[in-house]
């Protein structure tokens, strides 16, 4: 008889718990699958209901968004920014981890704490000097400007991640090496980087998310449709065609794709890499 | 290691070169830059060089209930990370950890909103929030159709609806947090409890809470100086309207220095962001104290 009440106890806890679970997921996910659904309707059908079905499926608007918006070249060109970001940031911030971590340097520490300032540092404030250092330099509508930038504001993140795994790497694989004649360059990119692996796949893939989700300086620097990334590119398209939704929503469901078939591969990296972003502090 | 120290520096400086130079090329001198621009006025254009004003910009931003305004705004969504994001984020963590069936589909549906670009959330958010949207359609079925309202064109709910939206998406990026926190609180203790008589909801609220402490420092640092440069969502979500009402100081800064080129005026609400966000951050850390080595 207990076990019975047992049983039913932990089964209408479970009730409970779905109960509350599911809903959640729905309002998580609701969004993205209203989305998805309008992106086929004609503006009449789209407000008004919450779940319908569209009763003409127009799969043109995808075409439409293509032309008009330009979304696989913002698309191009938020990649283009990402990857190239993202290759220059493992780089720089390794060399740099390297030497704050295994370099025997008496004011090692000290660099540790002025990249780690960096964390602090709101965006924002900075907003205007940098405007007017691209602009002395002609970097408006350059995408070149956006990769150096974001290269250098994941660079405070990064280099912390890295730091915190190098650490963690034994230094007897490096004194062998040394002994047999190994200096610090062919250490670095024959030992301690391979090892690296992970930490390296981590700062990827939080680089790569946070340049291919970007707005602010995009907004900023960017005025010339071509050089649009999707973030502005998405933003641009609601302002023009504030009358006909079908296609904005076609725009946004493009957009999000890459991102969610990432996700999809690389679901355990992408948490885990969030994860150690966001416990930095 | 390589004894000669000559070499180890050079090699030293060589590597961290190209990290240090951008890092204070592009984030150190420019932050300084900006604070000595809030005492100047300018317009803008490289001819016209700044002028001093002293503390005219500050004198004029404290006595602007505009900028009163953004600040409560800020408020709005530290209480919203307290209220809501932080109780949600926990309840999904404690949801996902507790592996009941299909916990990684509610996984997946609470973080696929956080690796999304902001504009598309934001968005798609926007439309669901039309005053003849989904939402509203959802108060009118469940018979609250008298709340329905234009929730991002009402002066009165522009704001709330921003706040209550970025918790929901961002509770999805904390409940990690709360994660790799749960994941770090040693199974036998809870044995032990149980071997106590301890129930299910006399663990929680005595073990496993007090045991999270290091994640609940780390959520709300993250979320108060968060919530102080917020600016992507409602810049997507209300461009800071409709009037203001959804305004904060980030949302401030851009519109006066990029529409109406008060880049003096706007470097010094840059600058009360700086410091607002380093007394948070300095502020909180000593608040919470350093919990690492309590409880081992």
């Amino acid at each position: 008889m207990t076990k019975l009440i047992s049983k039913i106890k932990v089964l209408s806890t479970r009730l409970l718990i779905y109960l509350f679970a599911i809903p959640a997921a729905i309002l998580g996910i609701y969004p993205l699958i209203f989305t998805l659904i309008s992106s086929v309707k004609d503006n009449s059908e789209i407000f008004g209901t919450m779940f319908s079905l569209p009763s003409i499926y127009h799969f043109e608007y995808y075409k439409m968004a293509i032309e008009y918006a330009n979304i696989f070249s913002c698309i191009k060109n938020s990649f283009e920014i990402s990857v190239l970001a993202t290759f220059l940031v493992i780089i720089i911030a390794a060399f740099a981890a390297y030497v704050i971590a295994r370099i025997d340097i008496r004011i090692n520490n000290l660099i540790m704490m002025f990249f780690i300032v960096g964390f602090m540092l709101p965006v924002h404030t900075m907003l205007i000097p940098l405007v007017r250092i691209v602009n002395t330099f002609n970097g408006r509508n350059n995408l070149l400007t956006l990769i150096i930038l974001y290269t250098t504001f994941e660079l405070p993140i990064s280099i912390f991640l890295m730091v915190g795994y190098m650490k963690g790497i034994s230094k007897e694989i490096e004194e062998s090496a040394i002994i047999d004649g190994c200096g610090y360059l062919r250490c670095m990119t024959s030992i301690i980087l391979p090892l690296s692996m992970p930490i390296i796949s981590t700062v990827g893939v939080i680089t790569f998310l946070y340049c291919y989700n970007e707005l602010i300086f995009g907004v900023i620097f960017l005025t010339d449709k071509t050089k649009y990334t999707i973030s502005i590119g998405l933003m641009s398209f609601v302002g023009q065609r504030s009358t006909n939704y079908g296609p904005i929503f076609a725009s946004i469901i493009i957009a999000i794709m890459p991102m969610i078939i990432i996700y999809m591969f690389m679901q355990e990296k992408v948490e885990s890499g969030l994860t150690a972003g966001a416990v930095k502090g | 290691m390589i004894n000669n120290r000559w070499k180890r520096v050079s090699v030293a400086i060589i590597f961290l070169l190209p990290a240090l130079t951008l890092y204070i090329t592009l984030m150190i001198v420019p932050i300084f830059q900006s604070v000595k621009l809030s005492f100047y006025s300018w317009n803008g254009v490289p001819a016209k060089l700044p002028e001093f004003i002293g503390i005219s910009n500050f004198e004029r931003m404290f006595c602007d209930p505009d900028f009163w305004h953004s600040m409560v705004n800020i408020g709005w969504f530290i209480l919203g990370s307290i209220v809501i994001e932080m109780p949600l984020a926990l309840i999904y963590a404690l949801i996902i950890n507790s592996h009941i069936p299909g916990y990684r589909i509610f996984r997946v549906s609470y973080f696929i909103p956080v690796i999304l670009p902001i504009t598309a959330v934001g968005l798609m958010w926007r439309f669901v929030l039309y005053p003849t949207g989904a939402f509203n359609i959802l108060l009118q079925t469940i018979g609250l159709g008298s709340l329905a309202t234009d929730w991002l064109g009402n002066m009165n709910t522009a704001v709330f609806a921003v706040v209550v939206i970025n918790k929901i998406v961002f509770a999805g990026l904390n409940m990690l947090i709360f994660i790799a926190g749960l994941a770090a609180v040693p199974t036998n203790v809870y044995e032990a409890a149980s071997i106590d008589g301890a129930k299910p909801r006399q663990r929680l609220i005595y073990i496993t809470i007090p045991l999270l402490k290091e994640s609940f420092k780390i959520f709300t640092i993250t979320a108060v100086t968060g919530s102080i440069r917020m600016f992507d969502i409602l810049y997507v979500m209300t461009g800071g309207g409709p009037n203001g009402s959804s305004d904060v100081p980030a949302t401030l800064l851009y519109f006066e220095a990029f529409r109406y080129d008060n880049f003096g005026y706007a470097s010094s609400i840059g600058t009360v962001i700086l410091l607002l966000s380093l007394c948070a951050s300095v502020i909180l850390n000593y608040f919470f104290g350093n919990s690492r080595g309590e409880c081992k």
